[in-house]
C-alpha cells in the first residue's frame, strides 16, 4: 500500500539569499542596491529565457519589499501584456516615478524586442536592464544541491549528474524532479539514489 | 595670487552652470608652486574631471592674466576635507566589489528631498527644470518656444502643442515651465498631469457625481500641463470635459501645453473641433538627438550622478544607443551599476562588456534544428546528413560538432539530443561532447570555426 504524505516540506519560498546567481551576481547586487534605497535607480527590467530565474528574483524582491514596507510594483511576463494591459502598467510606471517608489518588471525579451507599445518599452529601459545568464551546468548542481539541502533531503553527487545527464537542464525542471524525488523517497522509504530515480522517470512527471 | 583665482572664479561662473560650478571648479584651492602655478583638487575624481574638461582653461587664464607661460600643475590635497568625502566615489582596489554607499545613494535622497518639497498636488518634480536640458539642434526651437511660455504664460503662445517621439524630452520641457513660473510666481495654480490621469480623474468625477468639483479644479488654474495628449482617443466623455477645460482656460488667458507623440492633425480618434484648437497657438516638434547632443546628455547626467564618465565612452555609448533619451539613460545606468560593483574604472572595454546585452538584443531561442542547419551550411553538407547514418569523416565532424554545440547551446538532455540526430544513441552524443571538446584544446582553427558558428547561431 502507498505511504500516504503529510506535506510537512514546503518547498523554500524564492529569496535573493537562495538564488544561485551564477554570472548573474550584478544582477543581485544592483538589486539588493535598489531595495535599499542605495542606488539613484527607481526601475529594473529583467529579461531571459523561461528558467532563467526572473519569477525567483521577482517574488525574492516582493517578500523583501513587503518585510521593508516598501512601495515597489512588480510585473511578470511583460511580453503577453495586451493593449489595455499595458497602459496600466504604463501607468503604475509613471506614478512610482512620480511618488519615488520602485518598479522591477521581468519578460522574455529585451524591452524594445516585444511589440510593446514604444512608450512603455522606453519606460522600461530606462532603468537598469539586465539580460540574465543561464547557469552553467556546474552551477545547476550547486542550485540542486542547496535547493536539496533547503528541503532536509540527502542528495548524492551521482543523482545530480544523472540529473543532468538525462533531463532537460532547464531548472524548473530539475527542480521539479527533485521535489518529485523527495517525495517519492518518503513514499517508498527508500534513499535517493540513482535507480530510484530511473525509476520514478517511468512515470510521467508533471513538469 | 589669490586675486588671479577670485578672477578665474568669476569667469568660470559666467561660463558654467551654477552646479558644474559649484561641484568641480568651487572646491578647487590655488598655490604658487616651484614651476609656477599649483592647482589643487579635493580628491582624484574631482582633479581627474578638471584635467579632462577645466584644465586647458585654467592655464589660459593664466596666461592672460599672470603673463605665466608655465604649466599649471593639478595636484591633489593632502588633506581631504570630509564634506567632499561623503559625496565622491572612492577608489576601492579591484577584485573586491563591496557594495558602495556613495554617490548614487546621496544623488538618491536628495531626489527624495527635493520630492518632498515638492507643493502636493502640482504634479511638478523639481529636479526637471531648463538648466539640466540638454539642447541641440533636435530640441532648440521647442525649448525657445517653452521658454517664452514660461516667461509670459497666457499671452505668448496658446496652447504650445509639443509633439515628438518617446523619450526625447517632451515631459522634461512640460515640467521646466511648470519649474520656472513656480520659481517666479509662488502663488500660481499649476498642475502638471498626465493625460491617462486626466481621463481617469473623468471617469471618478462620472462615478462620484462631482463634476463640479472637478470643473472648478481644472478651471481655475494659472498653467496646465497636459502629456501624452494622444490618450484621450476614444475617449469620448473625456474629450467633451477637456473640450469645456480648454475653451475656459483659453479664454481667461491662463497657459495651456500640451504634449503628444504626434502633430495634432495626425492624432488618432480625437474629436475636430479639438484637434483643430490644438493647433491654434504653436507647434514644435522634438527630433530625436544627434550624436553629439546624445554625448551631451550622457555627460550632463553622469555629472548629475556623480560619476566620472570618460568622453569617449560617452561617444561609445551614444553610438551604440540611437532612438530615445530613455535608452540612453538606461545604457548609462547599467555601466554605473557595473562599474560599482566590478570597483573598475569605466572605460570603453568596460562599456562595451556593459553593454553587450544591450547591443545584441536579439536573443533568438536557439533550437537543435537550428544549430544542425547552421553548421550543415558552414561545412557544406546536407542538412540530412546530420541524421544520416553514414560514418565518413567529412560528415561524421560536423555531425559531432552540432552535437556538442546543442549540449552548450540548449537545454535539451543527452537523450533528447541523440534523438534528434537520427536517433543516436546518448552515449554518442556524450563521446561527441568530449572528443570536440579536446579537439578545441589543440586544433586552433576548429576552435575558431566553433567559436564563430556559435556567434551565428546566437544571433
Amino acid at each position: 500500500m502507498k505511504q500516504l504524505l503529510l506535506d510537512i516540506q514546503p518547498a523554500s519560498p524564492p529569496t535573493l539569499e537562495n538564488f544561485v546567481a551564477g554570472r548573474n551576481s550584478e544582477v543581485l547586487h544592483s538589486l539588493q542596491q535598489v531595495l535599499a534605497g542605495d542606488s539613484a535607480v527607481h526601475a529594473v527590467y529583467l529579461w531571459g529565457d523561461s528558467g532563467s530565474g526572473k519569477s525567483h528574483l521577482l517574488q525574492a524582491c516582493a517578500s523583501r519589499a513587503l518585510a521593508l514596507g516598501l512601495h515597489l510594483v512588480c510585473a511578470d511576463d511583460v511580453h503577453r501584456l495586451d493593449e489595455a494591459a499595458q497602459i496600466r502598467l504604463f501607468d503604475l510606471y509613471n506614478q512610482q516615478r512620480e511618488n519615488g517608489g520602485l518598479l522591477i518588471a521581468c519578460g522574455t525579451a529585451a524591452p524594445t524586442h516585444m511589440n510593446l507599445r514604444d512608450d512603455l518599452a522606453t519606460r522600461l529601459a530606462w532603468g537598469l536592464v539586465y539580460q540574465l545568464q543561464p547557469l552553467s551546468d556546474a552551477e545547476k548542481a550547486l542550485a540542486l544541491k542547496s535547493h536539496a539541502q533547503a528541503r532536509g533531503m540527502r542528495l548524492p553527487d551521482e543523482v545530480v549528474d544523472y540529473c543532468l545527464r538525462h533531463l532537460r537542464r532547464d531548472l524548473p525542471t530539475l527542480m521539479a524532479t527533485l521535489d518529485a524525488l523527495d517525495e517519492w523517497s518518503l513514499t517508498e522509504q527508500k534513499p535517493v539514489t540513482v535507480p530510484l530515480l530511473r525509476k520514478l522517470l517511468q512515470f510521467p512527471l508533471n513538469v | 595670487m589669490e586675486n588671479f583665482w577670485s578672477i578665474c572664479l568669476s569667469r568660470f561662473q559666467q561660463e558654467l552652470s551654477a552646479q558644474q560650478f559649484n561641484t568641480w571648479i568651487k572646491p578647487l584651492r590655488v598655490e604658487t608652486g616651484e614651476h609656477g602655478l599649483r592647482v589643487l583638487a579635493p580628491n582624484r575624481f574631482v582633479q581627474q574631471w578638471v584635467r579632462d574638461r577645466f584644465l586647458q582653461r585654467i592655464e589660459s587664464l593664466a596666461e592672460e592674466l599672470l603673463n605665466s607661460s608655465g604649466r599649471v600643475e593639478l595636484v591633489l590635497m593632502d588633506q581631504v576635507p570630509a564634506a567632499a568625502k561623503e559625496v565622491v566615489p572612492e577608489s576601492q582596489p579591484a577584485n573586491q566589489p563591496a557594495p558602495k554607499p556613495t554617490a548614487i545613494s546621496n544623488a538618491a535622497k536628495s531626489l527624495a528631498q527635493a520630492r518632498k518639497h515638492a507643493p502636493a498636488g502640482s504634479g511638478l518634480n523639481p529636479s526637471f527644470n531648463f538648466d539640466n536640458f540638454v539642447t541641440g539642434r533636435a530640441n532648440q526651437l521647442a525649448r525657445a518656444a517653452a521658454l517664452q511660455v514660461a516667461e509670459n504664460p497666457g499671452t505668448a503662445y496658446n496652447p504650445l502643442f509639443i509633439y515628438g517621439g518617446v523619450g526625447l524630452g517632451k515631459t522634461h520641457l512640460l515640467q521646466a515651465i511648470g519649474n520656472h513660473l513656480k520659481l517666479q510666481r509662488p502663488d500660481a495654480k499649476i498642475r502638471y498631469l498626465h493625460a491617462e490621469r486626466y481621463v481617469s480623474d473623468v471617469v471618478k468625477a462620472y462615478e462620484n457625481k462631482s463634476f463640479d468639483e472637478f470643473k472648478q479644479q481644472y478651471h481655475s488654474l494659472d498653467l496646465l500641463l497636459i502629456d501624452d495628449i494622444q490618450f484621450f482617443a476614444k475617449k469620448n466623455r473625456t474629450q467633451e470635459e477637456f473640450f469645456y477645460a480648454f475653451n475656459s482656460l483659453i479664454e481667461a488667458k491662463k497657459q495651456i501645453i500640451i504634449t503628444c507623440d504626434t502633430y495634432p492633425k495626425e492624432i488618432a480618434d480625437v474629436d475636430e473641433r479639438l484637434r483643430t484648437r490644438f493647433s491654434w497657438g504653436l507647434t514644435v516638434a522634438v527630433e530625436p538627438p544627434e550624436l553629439e547632443m546624445r554625448v551631451a546628455i550622457l555627460l550632463k547626467k553622469a555629472e548629475a550622478a556623480r560619476f566620472l564618465l570618460h568622453e569617449d565612452v560617452a561617444f561609445f555609448i551614444a553610438k551604440q544607443v540611437r532612438s530615445s533619451v530613455r535608452e540612453l539613460e538606461g545604457a548609462l545606468n547599467r555601466i554605473i551599476a557595473m562599474s560599482n560593483f566590478t570597483g573598475r574604472d569605466a572605460d570603453v572595454n568596460l562599456a562595451k562588456e556593459a553593454l553587450k546585452d544591450l547591443i545584441a538584443v536579439r536573443g533568438r531561442q536557439v533550437t537543435i534544428e537550428n544549430i544542425q542547419k547552421t553548421v550543415a551550411d558552414y561545412y557544406k553538407i546536407k542538412v540530412a546528413e546530420m541524421y544520416s547514418k553514414k560514418r565518413s569523416r567529412n560528415f561524421a565532424r560536423p555531425r559531432q560538432i552540432a552535437m556538442a554545440l546543442a549540449r552548450e547551446l540548449t537545454n535539451h538532455s543527452f537523450p533528447e539530443i541523440g534523438e534528434a540526430f537520427g536517433g543516436r544513441h546518448h552515449t554518442t552524443v556524450m563521446h561527441a561532447c568530449d572528443e570536440i571538446e579536446q579537439l578545441r584544446q589543440n586544433d586552433h582553427i576548429l576552435a575558431r570555426d566553433i567559436a564563430f558558428l556559435v556567434q551565428v547561431i546566437r544571433d
